[in-house]
């Protein structure tokens, strides 16, 4: 299944060839360069979905293990980050399954010391990351593959093994929720 | 088109599933009534926000990579056998089988148990002559 999003990972520079193939032929240290070029997509992922950030480290350490696993399979048919953020999808889905974390208070992130923006920027998503996390547990994983990642209908069917009718549901009430939510911490205009 | 099919049309909309004929309809609609286009804007402004926090990298815990390298280490190595396995798979393994799949392979498990039961029932058992033979 090809993943339909277009998310910013893939703006990521690939690892080159030969840290692909040594790494797949066990060397840990061109797997550890691969670790650290996709550590911050993984775990950016992993928190998206999980919302805290004991879950995000645990499910981001299982991604790589099912990386190391897996790198002797990775064909090249796509890119590497297409063909890896599908298998970090599916590992974080599986553990969140695995751990039944659904619905736990997300924790924020730490705003950096950066530039005013990069701050804002972080303002604004820590309030999308508190709505989500009051969210009823069903809805938040659909609504996120869905709008955040960009993932099909289909596509998110098949990885939480859920009829697609549920799913859409799911979405939809996850929107709703989400904008009432937002809009009662003030993040969304009643104006508007 | 109603208040009450809009607001049962709109996240179609926003998901662009509506044919052009019932966007028309619905586009009329939000044109007169305030409410429904305030609820359509509220849904996309939720949705932007969501698909904003996209640019966003959440600060990786330092040491991350260094604990994924030790849990690698204390894990035994793929055998040559998990390694070809993983290369002839295309790295797809079991661990996610489709439901409906799982289905029938408990369907058929049950019923390879089934058969297997009723032959050790029933099923033809060499007399003692056919042993002696």
């Amino acid at each position: 299944m090809t993943p339909s999003n277009s998310a910013d990972h893939t703006d990521l520079p690939e690892p080159s060839p030969h840290d692909l193939a040594a790494a797949a032929e066990g060397d840990r240290e061109a797997f550890r360069r691969i670790v650290e070029r996709y550590q911050g997509m993984v775990y950016t992922m992993a928190y998206n979905l999980l919302g805290n950030h004991v879950d995000a480290e645990d499910a981001s350490q299982d991604a790589f293990l099912r990386l190391h696993q897996k790198l002797s399979g990775f064909r090249g048919n796509s890119t590497f980050t297409t063909w890896f953020f599908r298998l970090a999808l599916n590992a974080i889905i599986d553990y969140q399954r695995r751990a039944r974390k659904f619905g736990a208070l997300p924790d924020v992130p730490e705003p950096v010391a950066d530039p005013v923006a990069e701050v804002l920027r972080r303002d604004g998503y820590a309030r999308v990351i508190r709505a989500l996390g009051d969210l009823p547990p069903d809805y938040r994983l659909p609504l996120v593959l869905r709008d955040l990642y960009g993932l099909r209908y289909s596509e998110i069917s098949d990885a939480l093994d859920r009829p697609l009718g549920t799913v859409k549901a799911c979405v939809h009430r996850g929107r709703t929720s989400l904008r009432l939510r937002l809009r009662a911490g003030g993040a969304i205009d009643e104006e508007t | 088109m109603d208040c009450v099919t809009c607001h049962e049309v709109i996240q179609r909309y926003i998901d662009g599933e509506l044919d052009d004929g019932q966007v028309v309809e619905f586009q009329q609609h939000l044109s007169f009534c305030g409410d429904c286009a305030a609820e359509l804007q509220e849904l996309a402004g939720a949705r932007a926000m969501l698909c904003a926090t996209r640019e966003v990298t959440v600060d990786v815990p330092a040491g991350f990579a260094d604990r994924v390298m030790v849990t690698l280490e204390a894990q035994p190595e793929p055998s040559s056998l998990e390694r070809a396995l993983s290369a002839a798979t295309g790295g797809v393994l079991p661990g996610r089988v489709p439901r409906r799949v799982r289905h029938y392979a408990y369907y058929g498990l049950a019923l390879v148990a089934v058969v297997v039961g009723l032959q050790r029932k029933y099923g033809h058992k060499p007399d003692e002559r056919e042993a002696q033979a």
